[in-house]
C-alpha cells in the first residue's frame, strides 16, 4: 500500500513561507522568463503558470518575483525535498522522493500503528504545518497513488475498488504530459477504461512507449518500487575528558581514540572524508575549533593521526579543555581500489602524506600545483590549485610528445615566451634594451576586465649589470617587454 | 674521533625534521682541536676525493658541452647542484629545463621552493614539463599565482620564520620519498649545516637538488657549482666553479638554439 504526497508549491513554501501566505509571489524561470510557480494571492490576481514576466508585472505590479538560475533552483529544491523526506521518515520506513514536488510513502507496514491512508494523511498534514496546498492519495500501487495525487484527487483506494475507480476516470482530469494528452484526444479516447483496454504494443506504437509501461504499473501488472531515500551521513561524537587538558598535546590520546571511531564509521559506510572539525570546550562552554584536514579524503587512521600530530603542534588552547565534540557532515563515496600483494608501493601515499604535512605547517594555500588555461593575458594563463588538475589524455600525450621531441633534439629552440612572469609589470625606459623579436599582439577578454592590447617584444638587456667578482659585465639577459596602448613600456618577464 | 656522518655510508635513520635542531646538530659535529683532520675536512665538504665515485646516478644535461665538462657525463642524481646567475634572464633555467622535463615524466613530484617570480605554465608545458607533477611552495607573500608581489622584492630581508619554513619544507619534500627532484631558490645562502643536511638527504633518497643563487656562497658541500657569465645569441657562456670528481674553473660556451627572431613593423 502506497501513499503519495504531491506538494506543488514546495519551493515557495519552504524558502518564502511568510511571503507565500501574505503576498502575491511568483517563481520565474531565469532562462525563459516564465512563471513556474505562484502563491494563492498571485493566482487570485490572475497570474497563471507559464505566463511571461511582463504579463505578471502588468497584472500585479506589487507581485514579488523570485528569479533563480537553474542550478541554484535545483540545489534549493533538493534541500527542501531532503527536509520534507526527513520529516516523513517518522511515518514510514520507506520514503522515496519523486522529482522536486512529490514523495512516495510505503504505508502497509505501518498500518497497525498509524492507521490507514486517510488517518495517516491527517497526521502528516498536522505534522507538516504550516505547509499547505498539498494533495494526498493512497492506493495499492505506487504509480496509481501518484497519478491520483498529481491529478488533485485526494482519494484513498483499496485493492478491491481500485480498478473500478480508475476505469471510471475521465482522461481530461488526469495529469498526463501535454504531448500524451494531445495524442489521446486525437484518438478520441475519453475514459481511462478505453485506454486500459488497448493493447500495450498499440499504446507504445501510437501514443508513447513510456505510457504503455506506466499503465502496467498503474494497475499492478508490473511491479514498480521507488528508490528509498537515505539520510545524509553525519558523524557526531561527543567525548568528555577524564581530566582537564591544559596543553594541546594532552588532547592527542583522547583524539586518537575518537578518530579511530570516526575511521571505523567511514569504513562501515564505505565512504571517505577529507576534513573533520573538533570543537574543544572549556569550563565555561566556550568552544575552540580545530580543523583536521587531509590533502585527499581517506578512511584510514594513519593519515588522520599524522595530521592530528601536526595540527596539535599549531593549536594552543587558551583555557583548559574539558570536552571534545567531533563532527563531520561531508563525505565522499569510497573510490574503487585494487590492491596487489606483489605490487610495489605507490608513491601517491607518500605524496599525500607530504601534502598533509605542508598544509599543517605552512597553511593550505602555501603550496600547490600549477595548471594552465590557454587563452587570455599571460599573467592569467597560469593558476595554482591545491591538488593537481587531472588532465585529459590528449594533453598528457601532448606533454609526452613535447618531451620526446626534447629528448631527440639536444638543442631545443628557446621558447618565445618567458618562463618567469613578474606579478606586476614594471614600468621601464627603453634606452638599455635592444629589441630582438616582436611585436606580438596580445589581447585580454572582457570577462578578464581588460579591454586594451599589449604589443610584446623580446629584448636583450644591454645595461651594465654588476657581476659576482665585482667587475661590471654586459650580460645579455633576455627580457619580455610590452608596450601598451598609451605607448608606455613595461617589463613583464624573464626568459629561461 | 668518528664523525657522525660519513660520505660513503648513507643514513639509516631520517634526519630530524625541525630546523630548531640546528643547535643540536652543531653540537653533534666534531669540534676540531688543533689542525683539522682529513675526515673532518671531507665531512665539511672543504675537501673531496678527485677520482672517487661519490654519486650513484647521472643523467645527461641535454647540452653536449656541459656533459663533457661534468665527470660522469651529466647531472648527478643524488647531490646538490648550484647555479649562480647574477641577473634574471641569463639562462639558468634553460640549463635545468631538459632535466626538469625528464624528472616530471616519472612517477612522483618535482618541487619548486621559493621561486622568485610567477612560473609561466604554458612555456613549461611546451618544454615538456608535466605540470601535474610540479609542486610549488612559493614564499609567503607570493602564495598564489594571482599577481601579488613577491616578498623578496618588497622587503630586503625576508623573515627568518619564512626561511626556516622553506628549509623545513625542502627537507620534508626530499624525505617524503615521493620527490624526483627539487628546485630551490634562495634570497641568501643557507647556513652550512642546512646545506649539509640537504646533501645527506639527497644521497639517502636519491633526489637531485638544484639551488639557484644570485651570488656564490662562500662554502657549500655541493657537487657541482656553475656560474652563468653571459648570454649571447647562440650560446651561454658559463664557468664551472666546482665539480666533484674533476677539475673546476673551466669556461664553457654552451650552444642554445635561439628562436627565429623577427622584427615586424607595427601598423600605426
Amino acid at each position: 500500500m502506497w501513499l503519495y504526497l504531491y506538494c506543488p508549491h514546495l519551493f515557495l513554501q519552504s524558502w518564502y513561507l511568510k511571503n507565500y501566505q501574505t503576498e502575491p509571489i511568483v517563481l520565474v524561470d531565469q532562462k525563459h522568463h516564465c512563471v513556474t510557480d505562484a502563491s494563492p494571492l498571485a493566482l487570485k490576481a490572475g497570474i497563471q503558470l507559464g505566463m511571461k514576466l511582463s504579463s505578471v508585472q502588468a497584472l500585479s505590479p506589487a507581485c514579488q518575483i523570485v528569479s533563480i538560475n537553474e542550478h541554484n533552483l535545483q540545489q534549493a529544491m533538493d534541500a527542501a525535498m531532503a527536509t520534507l523526506s526527513k520529516k516523513l521518515m517518522g511515518y514510514s520506513s520507506w520514503v522515496s522522493p519523486d522529482g522536486q514536488d512529490g514523495v512516495y510513502l510505503e504505508i502497509a507496514t505501518m498500518e497497525k500503528l498509524l492507521g490507514k491512508g486517510e488517518a495517516l494523511t491527517q497526521k502528516i498534514q498536522q505534522a507538516l504545518l504550516p505547509l499547505s496546498h498539498m494533495h494526498f492519495a493512497s492506493a495499492p500501487y505506487a504509480k496509481a497513488a501518484r497519478l491520483l495525487a498529481r491529478s488533485h484527487m485526494n482519494v484513498h483506494l483499496e485493492k478491491n475498488n481500485l480498478k473500478e475507480y480508475l476505469q471510471g476516470l475521465p482522461l481530461n482530469r488526469l495529469d498526463f504530459p501535454p504531448a500524451i494528452e494531445h495524442a489521446l484526444r486525437k484518438l478520441g479516447l475519453k475514459k481511462l477504461k478505453e485506454l486500459l483496454q488497448l493493447k500495450r504494443s498499440d499504446v507504445a506504437y501510437r501514443i508513447d512507449q513510456d505510457l504503455a509501461q506506466e499503465l502496467d504499473f498503474l494497475i499492478g501488472h508490473k511491479k514498480f518500487l521507488p528508490t528509498p531515500f537515505e539520510l545524509p551521513l553525519h558523524f557526531y561524537l561527543p567525548h568528555d575528558l577524564a581530566c582537564e587538558a591544559e596543553h594541546a598535546q594532552q588532547l592527542r590520546f583522547p583524539l586518537k581514540h575518537v578518530l579511530n571511531q570516526f575511521c571505523q564509521y567511514m569504513v562501515q559506510h564505505n565512504v571517505v572524508a577529507q576534513r573533520v572539525v573538533v570543537h574543544c570546550f572549556d569550563r565555561e562552554q566556550q568552544a575552540y575549533p580545530i580543523y583536521i584536514e587531509l590533502a585527499r579524503g581517506s578512511s584510514q587512521l594513519e593519515p588522520w593521526l599524522d595530521m592530528l600530530k601536526y595540527t596539535l603542534e599549531q593549536f594552543k588552547p587558551p583555557q583548559a579543555i574539558m570536552r571534545l565534540i567531533i563532527s563531520c557532515k561531508v563525505f565522499e563515496a569510497q573510490s574503487p581500489q585494487s590492491d596487489d600483494f606483489f605490487q610495489s608501493p605507490s608513491q601517491q601515499k607518500a605524496i599525500d602524506g607530504l601534502l598533509n604535512k605542508l598544509s599543517a605547517r605552512l597553511g593550505k594555500s602555501a603550496h600547490g600545483f600549477l595548471h594552465t588555461q590557454p587563452q587570455g593575458l599571460p599573467e592569467l594563463q597560469t593558476s595554482m590549485s591545491q591538488l593537481p588538475k587531472i588532465s585529459k589524455v590528449t594533453s598528457t600525450t601532448t606533454i609526452h610528445r613535447a618531451y620526446q621531441t626534447l629528448v631527440t633534439q639536444p638543442l631545443p629552440n628557446a621558447p618565445l615566451q618567458p618562463v618567469w612572469l613578474l606579478p606586476q609589470a614594471k614600468s621601464i625606459t627603453m634606452n638599455q634594451y635592444e629589441i630582438l623579436h616582436g611585436p606580438e599582439r596580445k589581447q585580454g577578454f572582457w570577462w578578464q576586465g581588460f579591454y586594451g592590447y599589449r604589443d610584446y617584444y623580446i629584448a636583450r638587456y644591454t645595461g651594465w649589470a654588476k657581476a659576482v667578482n665585482d667587475h661590471h659585465n654586459q650580460q645579455g639577459a633576455l627580457h619580455w617587454l610590452f608596450r601598451d596602448s598609451h605607448n608606455q613600456w613595461y617589463l613583464h618577464g624573464y626568459f629561461p | 674521533m668518528k664523525p657522525p656522518y660519513s660520505l660513503e655510508a648513507p643514513l639509516t635513520e631520517p634526519l630530524a625534521m625541525h630546523p630548531s635542531d640546528e643547535t643540536q646538530a652543531n653540537q653533534a659535529l666534531p669540534k676540531p682541536k688543533g689542525p683539522p683532520s682529513l675526515e673532518s675536512l671531507l665531512n665539511h665538504g672543504q675537501l673531496w676525493r678527485g677520482k672517487g665515485q661519490h654519486t650513484q646516478g647521472f643523467h645527461s644535461t641535454g647540452f653536449a658541452e656541459l656533459d663533457a665538462a661534468l665527470p660522469h657525463g651529466g647531472w648527478p642524481q643524488d647531490a646538490i647542484i648550484e647555479l649562480i646567475s647574477a641577473a634574471p634572464g641569463l639562462g639558468d633555467m634553460a640549463l635545468v629545463l631538459p632535466e626538469l622535463a625528464r624528472l616530471s615524466q616519472q612517477e612522483g613530484v618535482v618541487a619548486c621552493i621559493a621561486p622568485p617570480w610567477l612560473l609561466h605554465g604554458p612555456v613549461l608545458e611546451e618544454s615538456g614539463v608535466c605540470l601535474e607533477r610540479l609542486l610549488c611552495v612559493p614564499t609567503e607573500a607570493h602564495e598564489t599565482q594571482s599577481g601579488k608581489p613577491h616578498a623578496a622584492q618588497k622587503t630586503k630581508k625576508p623573515k627568518q620564520d619564512s626561511l626556516k619554513s622553506q628549509q623545513w619544507a625542502a627537507e620534508q619534500i626530499i624525505k617524503s620519498g615521493g620527490c624526483n627532484g627539487l628546485l630551490y631558490w634562495q634570497a641568501k645562502p643557507l647556513p652550512f649545516i642546512h646545506y649539509r643536511r640537504l646533501q645527506m638527504l639527497c644521497g639517502q633518497f636519491h633526489c637531485p637538488v638544484f639551488m639557484f643563487h644570485q651570488s656564490a656562497p662562500l662554502n657549500s658541500p655541493s657537487s657541482v657549482r656553475l656560474q652563468i657569465i653571459k648570454r649571447a645569441e647562440k650560446y651561454l657562456h658559463i664557468q664551472v666553479l666546482k665539480v666533484r670528481g674533476a677539475w673546476g674553473q673551466q669556461l664553457l660556451n654552451i650552444n642554445i638554439k635561439s628562436p627565429p627572431y623577427h622584427r615586424y613593423q607595427l601598423a600605426k
